[in-house]
């Protein structure tokens, strides 16, 4: 996995014909597989905490994570509370178990 | 503590229901073996554990738990 | 994961289906929300949250608890094996465990170790670096 692979948007995705744009899918998909990159290193670091390798690996996906987040926030609106907007988008998209950010 | 992401760890879209299936499933819900039973008992034995690998294994391994009831 | 799985599985359906699927009585009590229960029908119960006191007593059942519920999800993927959707994430859950056990074994050889370090410790206050004083004071 790659941080900055095809799935970057650097342009606030205004820009609806560039086919670099990624879909909500492939953003969605970002985030989940950096999170989950992340949790599976934690839970290995933590009885291997010296592996260096292991520990450059999170390193970078904690930053592609904060990255895909970013990103998918900035279009997509809020993942967690702790992102603010001019009004309370938290209750625009379907849940998770309804099949919303799929 | 406690704080909610909206996503799930894997994505979940079930075209057809089928409550056949839910009838059985729900067990890894909150049957003897499911996921709230473990995150729940992983999330309290930490308070024991003697040495810091396995308080971490046992928060950070319920709080994945938590995730999945 | 389990909850949206459980609640997809019975998004709308009626009173009948719910009947015709066994789920009669638990349409009843619950109607359709996800209430944690066994696939027997018994409430979830806190005897589940075993915590003996004891690291590696709580260790051992935590790995026999991650290999059970493998077993649930294998169980599961045989029952629902003809709806793809569903054993995709069965299958994702089943490999978490798996995962689980290996860290809760590494984690156990840890607390193993680091009991044993102590029983060391207990066998007395013998200054083992002093090796001019052959008259242990233990």
């Amino acid at each position: 996995m790659e941080c900055n692979n095809n799935n970057t948007c650097s342009c606030n995705c205004t820009c609806k014909e560039n086919s670099k744009c990624p879909t909500r899918e492939e953003m969605m998909n970002d985030v989940r597989g950096f999170n989950f990159a992340i949790v599976e290193l934690g839970l290995y670091l933590d009885t291997h905490p010296d592996d260096t390798r292991a520990l450059a690996l999170h390193k970078e996906y904690c930053k592609c994570y904060k990255e895909a987040v970013e990103r998918y926030q900035k279009k997509y609106g809020p993942l967690s509370i702790f992102y603010p907007c001019n009004k309370w988008r938290w209750l625009e998209q379907p849940w998770p178990w309804e099949g919303g950010n799929f | 503590m406690w704080s909610y992401n909206k996503t799930l760890q894997y994505p979940i879209k079930i075209k057809n229901p089928d409550p056949r299936l839910a009838k059985f499933i729900i067990s890894q819900y909150g049957g003897p073996d499911g996921e709230l039973g473990a995150s729940l008992r992983y999330l309290s034995q930490r308070f024991g554990m003697p040495d810091q690998k396995s308080k971490a294994i046992l928060n950070d391994v319920g709080t994945e738990e938590l995730r999945t009831p | 994961m389990v909850g949206s799985i459980v609640h997809q599985l019975t998004k709308g359906i009626t009173a009948e289906e719910a009947e015709k699927a066994g789920l009669g009585a638990y349409y009843t009590d619950h109607g359709l929300d996800v209430y944690p229960q066994s696939a027997g029908g018994f409430p979830f119960s806190a005897n589940a949250i075993a915590c003996k006191g004891d690291p590696i007593a709580n260790l051992q059942e935590d790995l026999a608890a991650e290999q059970k519920a493998r077993a649930t999800y294998e169980k599961l993927i045989d029952l629902c094996k003809d709806n793809p959707d569903v054993v995709d994430p069965l299958r994702f859950l089943r490999e978490r465990e798996i995962v689980h056990f290996q860290r809760f074994g590494e984690a156990l050889r840890g607390v193993q170790d680091k009991l044993a370090e102590k029983r060391m410790f207990a066998m007395g206050n013998c200054n083992w670096n002093n090796n001019n004083n052959n008259d242990c004071q233990c």
